[in-house]
């Protein structure tokens, strides 16, 4: 299921919060937490740009980037053969942007969306 | 570690070549015969990418190179040995289906109209190639069984999973053409009116939806193409399926749970679903089908009557041929349909038993093979909500269930339909008993005290995606989460379990694209050709992010090393060669019986 359905979810939560003040029902508020999105995909996105340029710029990885998000951000850790860090990170602003650092260096930092289309085979 | 003799060998071939009605001497050959990866049709030779562009911001498909398998060594944390690959030896070979959303895109219980409502919010509701998601299975599954045999080592396909969302609304229809498609059983995908396509896509109010007749919508100023006659050869043509060679089993999904994977239905939605009314603008949608959301007596009614009050007005229905084949059906029909349908490529019930039946559980383990133990979790929400968790009940029987694994030395795969992304949906009913629900780092902790888990098969997202689950003190296990059937690149996934016989097990993930041309003909209207166009629509999916669907290289066709669990060595050759001849046994049968 992909349908984005968090301002559906707003838009019930604004509804409910009015039922709710009166009966203070948080079984009723599980209900409106779980409206929702499909979650994951911005994780996704930004974790698979990533490994990409890490492939592009031969990188030899030992611990490919583990991604999680908080309130819209996204942040990476993985390791390289030689055990230098890797870093990803993505403050999720739209356009989605990541800066990808090995070590000290940085490796990467610009549009997240262009290194899919670029890997998708998409040519401008 | 020795194999069989000569005389076990042949006394085993004779007597399993008698069990599936074999010429003699046909196994022994197909025994002794290698295959080698180009016999095999995946992404290893040959996938799919992006075209040029056809019209406006329309591309087309084209055939890409393959790409081959990336070592990752993230639970291994060393270089593997060099010489594993000539030692390997299969243990179980697994094909992967997730997210075929099978759908009947003429069922009233469909929510098309919210896309016209908001196109965003609601990107779920139509897809411009909904009414031929049958010839993408068809095709799907043609891939897989030109997999029979791995494409690495040559070992035949030991079981098949499903993990959730095979119909998409609901439907009856849906839930058996699902079954239909991996059995081999013909589906003409149509309901209502014989050989008439009556849906959003025919009338020109949807202006939200693909009309492929005259295109004159959002989707025709992008260039979808204009194709007279599509969605009445999409309903009125039988679409036939190769079927699966191996054992399939299946898992709910949240399709499979909830209306939309995320609602509850209500009985009035029932009368809606059979009824003939359908709604083609979401106003009307508003009026008719949410009243039948609406009648659990929750929160959702006293919102939706209070839209149902709005909006008395009947506008945007139309008269549609009813059918009470489109009934819904409820969570214990997922399970009796699964039970009911044909004994092969079985096995009866695929994971579900009576007893499911009769406890309500909806969950199950089967034995892959004599090495790996499978368990079939239902990760789903069944109140509301897309994403899911790990019911407490259900948590407690996996523990006790990995435990038993563990001191029988069997390897363990967990299958569900959520991925550790998307496993925190806390919604509990509005009234009567409830059980925490387990969320993804509870979980992962759980399941990392036992050695013996190596993978975790799940699907959801429609998304390639592989992580590496660490074990503080080494090891741990993977969890790979394919594509679907219904969005770009739509795609599933083979995985291989090998022992590297150095103290390592490999997993070798290959993508499979289904079985069809990269680049539509315009006006082709064979089962493979409608399969062709559905992907071809699917990478242009405006409402979609279709390139980020593919994962990474890292999340494709990789070999996934972690240490072996246990000491291998005490799996025999002998064992194997027992094993992988009764595998072998079902796809030599197959292929005697298989036109050419």
């Amino acid at each position: 299921m992909s349908a984005r359905l968090r301002r559906f979810g707003a838009i019930l939560a604004v509804g409910v919060m009015a039922v709710t003040s009166l009966s203070g029902c948080g079984r009723l508020m599980s209900q409106v937490g779980a409206l929702t999105a499909v979650g994951g995909d911005r994780v996704a996105a930004v974790g698979a740009a990533a490994d990409d340029i890490l492939i592009r710029e031969r990188v030899q990885v030992m611990q490919w980037p583990q991604c999680s998000e908080a309130k819209k951000a996204v942040s990476c850790t993985g390791a390289a053969l030689d055990g230098v860090p890797i870093t990803v990170e993505s403050d999720g602003s739209s356009p989605l942007t990541m800066t990808i650092t090995v070590g000290t260096r940085e490796l990467f930092r610009g549009e997240v969306q262009p290194i899919l289309n670029e890997a998708a085979g998409q040519k401008p | 570690m020795s194999g069989l003799s000569r005389r076990d060998f042949l006394a085993l071939t004779g007597v399993l070549a008698g069990a599936v009605a074999l010429p003699a001497g046909a196994l022994g050959s197909a025994l002794a015969a290698p295959t080698l990866a180009t016999d095999v049709p995946t992404t290893l030779l040959q996938t799919i990418r992006y075209g040029p562009i056809a019209r406006g911001t329309y591309r087309t498909l084209q055939n890409a190179p393959g790409e081959s398998f990336l070592e990752r060594i993230d639970l291994l944390g060393k270089a593997p040995a060099a010489g594993r690959a000539a030692s390997r030896r299969s243990l179980c070979y697994v094909g992967h289906f997730s997210d075929m959303h099978i759908i009947d895109g003429q069922s009233p219980a469909r929510l098309e109209p919210m896309l016209g409502q908001d196109a965003s919010l609601w990107a779920g509701a139509f897809r411009p190639h909904d009414a031929l998601t049958v010839h993408v299975a068809s095709a799907m599954v043609a891939a897989m069984t030109e997999a029979r045999r791995s494409p690495l080592t040559g070992a035949a396909m030991t079981a098949a999973v499903v993990t959730g969302d095979s119909a998409d609304m609901h439907s009856r229809y849906e839930l058996d053409w699902y079954i239909d498609m991996l059995d081999g059983v013909t589906v003409t995908p149509n309901s209502g009116a014989v050989g008439v396509y009556e849906g959003v896509q025919a009338w020109a109010e949807a202006t939200y939806a693909y009309h492929p007749e005259d295109p004159n919508d959002p989707f025709g100023i992008l260039g979808f193409p204009r194709l007279p006659g599509l969605l009445s050869a999409a309903v009125s043509q039988p679409v036939p399926s190769v079927g699966l060679v191996s054992p399939w089993y299946s898992v709910y999904g949240n399709h499979d749970t909830l209306l939309l994977g995320t609602f509850p239905i209500g009985t009035d939605l029932q009368g809606w679903a059979t009824g003939d009314r359908k709604a083609a603008l979401w106003p009307a949608l508003g009026v008719g089908a949410f009243r039948g959301l609406a009648a659990d007596a929750s929160v959702f009614t006293q919102l939706f009557n209070r839209l149902q009050d709005q909006l008395s007005a009947q506008w945007g229905i139309r008269r549609i041929t009813s059918d009470p084949g489109r009934r819904l059906f409820n969570q214990q029909e997922f399970m009796q349909a699964h039970l009911d349908s044909p004994s092969a490529p079985g096995p009866v019930g695929h994971g579900f038993t009576p007893a499911n039946i009769d406890s309500g559980q909806t969950w199950w383990s089967a034995d892959f093979g004599p090495f790996v133990r499978a368990f079939g979790l239902d990760t789903c929400n069944q109140v509301v909500g897309a994403d899911g968790a790990i019911p407490q009940d259900q948590f407690e029987w996996l523990k006790e269930q990995l435990a038993i694994a563990t001191r029988e030395n069997k390897l363990a795969i967990l299958l569900s339909h959520h991925n550790s992304l998307t496993l925190e949906n806390d919604a509990v009913p509005d009234e009567g008993p409830t059980q925490p629900l387990i969320h993804a780092d509870e979980f992962i902790a759980a399941v990392l005290e036992f050695p013996n888990v190596v993978a975790w098969l799940n699907g959801h997202t429609h998304i390639n995606t592989i992580q590496a689950h660490q074990r503080a003190g080494g090891g741990g296990f993977w969890e790979i989460t394919t594509a679907s059937c219904i969005d770009f690149p739509q795609q599933q996934q083979t995985v291989e379990i090998v022992d590297n016989r150095d103290g390592t097990l490999s997993l070798f993930t290959t993508v499979l694209d289904h079985r069809s041309p990269a680049d539509y003909t315009d006006g082709d209207f064979s089962v493979v050709g409608l399969a062709s166009l559905s992907r071809q629509m699917a990478a242009n999916d405006v409402n979609e992010n279709p390139t980020m669907r593919l994962g990474s290289l890292s999340d494709r066709n990789c070999e996934l090393l972690l240490p072996s669990p246990f000491d291998l060595s005490t799996i025999t050759d002998a064992q194997i060669q027992v094993a992988q001849a009764e595998a072998l046994a079902r796809v030599v049968a197959f292929e005697q019986k298989a036109p050419k």
